[in-house]
């Protein structure tokens, strides 16, 4: 007997393609937490969930198109970076979002969890303002929790040159968090 | 290796292995990884420790990957069945489609013309055999054939029928 948690990504695809419902909610399982963090990262507290949602709910209606030339980890991952440019395309409203979240801190009277909120806000504020590869391998690192070789291997780069792109990244969003700050 | 890549090799290896020790929860504080300060290592290394200490805690708990997860597959449900809907909708259309060309005035009176045209011309042929031809059965009428001539007459009337139900626009 075959568990699910045994088969590859790609297989439990084929399955759900040819009816196992069950294959999803293995593949949900495994990456829901990912897709989570990643997203946290860079879309307003108040929204993550909806996102999440709308990337697994995308994912269910588009499995039948897989094709299997990338593997599952990475469609899925575009996918979820689809969904957050939508979602910012759908609103307009990036400010607009940051500052209910901050409304919503200052309505709980927390101040510790008010402050956290704000540096939250001014994070992805400065991530969304990176060029892409950048805010990437910063997610790939922070929000996956993916080691430097793993990274090299996605990105189809040697580790020293993914450390490297690190090392740029995390000056970019130094300088934007800098820039930021300074601004009243 | 000149001088400058060599600089940047180690503070991107540095900076990686700080990152390395923040994530897997063995640092907590400001700590310097750089045997020697650099200011420029620091700062990155604060960056680092503030983006971790933000986005440390939310997690989503076994409740909320639930609900998630309800919510995902009752959405999907819904999606397809809207989608069923809506082919369903393009499979009808495309059948009301050629009946609103049919429904135009031009067409209706093509159709009815061509119909009217057809049938005068089936009731013709069907009658050809029962016609009298020779004239015996009348004689008298020098010639004529009256069963030809009722023909002619049912075909006009048709088509003056067909005339006058038209729809005028």
């Amino acid at each position: 007997m075959t568990f699910h948690s045994e088969i590859s990504d790609e297989q439990l695809v084929k399955e759900f393609v040819q009816g196992d419902q069950q294959a999803f909610e293995t593949l949900y399982a495994r990456y829901v937490r990912a897709v989570h963090k990643r997203v946290r990262y860079v879309v307003a507290d108040t929204d993550v969930e909806d996102v999440t949602q709308e990337v697994f709910v995308a994912a269910l209606r588009s499995l039948g198109s897989f094709r299997g030339e990338a593997r599952f980890s990475t469609w899925l991952r575009t996918l979820t970076n689809h969904k957050v440019a939508e979602y910012y395309r759908k609103r307009s409203r990036k400010k607009e979002t940051m500052q209910i979240d901050l409304i919503h801190a200052e309505q709980r009277g927390d101040q510790n969890s008010a402050s956290l909120w704000e540096e939250r806000i001014a994070l992805r504020r400065a991530l969304l303002t990176l060029p892409e590869q950048y805010r990437e391998v910063i997610l790939l690192r922070f929000a996956e929790g993916m080691q430097f070789n793993k990274i090299a291997s996605v990105l189809n780069q040697n580790p020293e040159a993914t450390k490297s792109l690190f090392r740029r990244a995390m000056s970019a969003l130094r300088n934007t968090l800098d820039v930021n700050d300074d601004q009243p | 290796m000149t001088n400058p890549e060599k600089n940047e090799k180690i503070l991107a290896d540095q900076l990686a292995a700080y990152t390395d020790l923040l994530l897997s929860g063995n640092t907590h504080d400001r700590e310097i990884t750089s045997p020697v300060p650099d200011p420029d290592l620091n700062t990155l290394q604060l960056t680092a420790l503030r983006l971790q200490t933000a986005f440390d805690s939310g997690e989503p708990d076994r409740a909320t990957i639930q609900r998630m997860h309800r919510n995902i597959i009752q959405e999907w449900h819904r999606l397809e069945q809207r989608k069923l809907s809506t082919i369903w909708q393009g499979l009808m259309a495309s059948f009301r489609a050629p009946r609103q060309k049919w429904a135009s005035q031009q067409s209706r009176q093509r159709f009815s013309l061509i119909a009217t045209l057809t049938a005068v011309t089936i009731l013709l042929v069907m009658a050809v055999p029962f016609l009298n031809t020779t004239g015996d059965e009348l004689a008298g009428t020098s010639g004529q054939h009256p069963s030809l001539y009722i023909l002619i007459a049912i075909g006009a009337l048709i088509l003056l029928a067909v005339w006058l139900m038209r729809r005028r626009p």
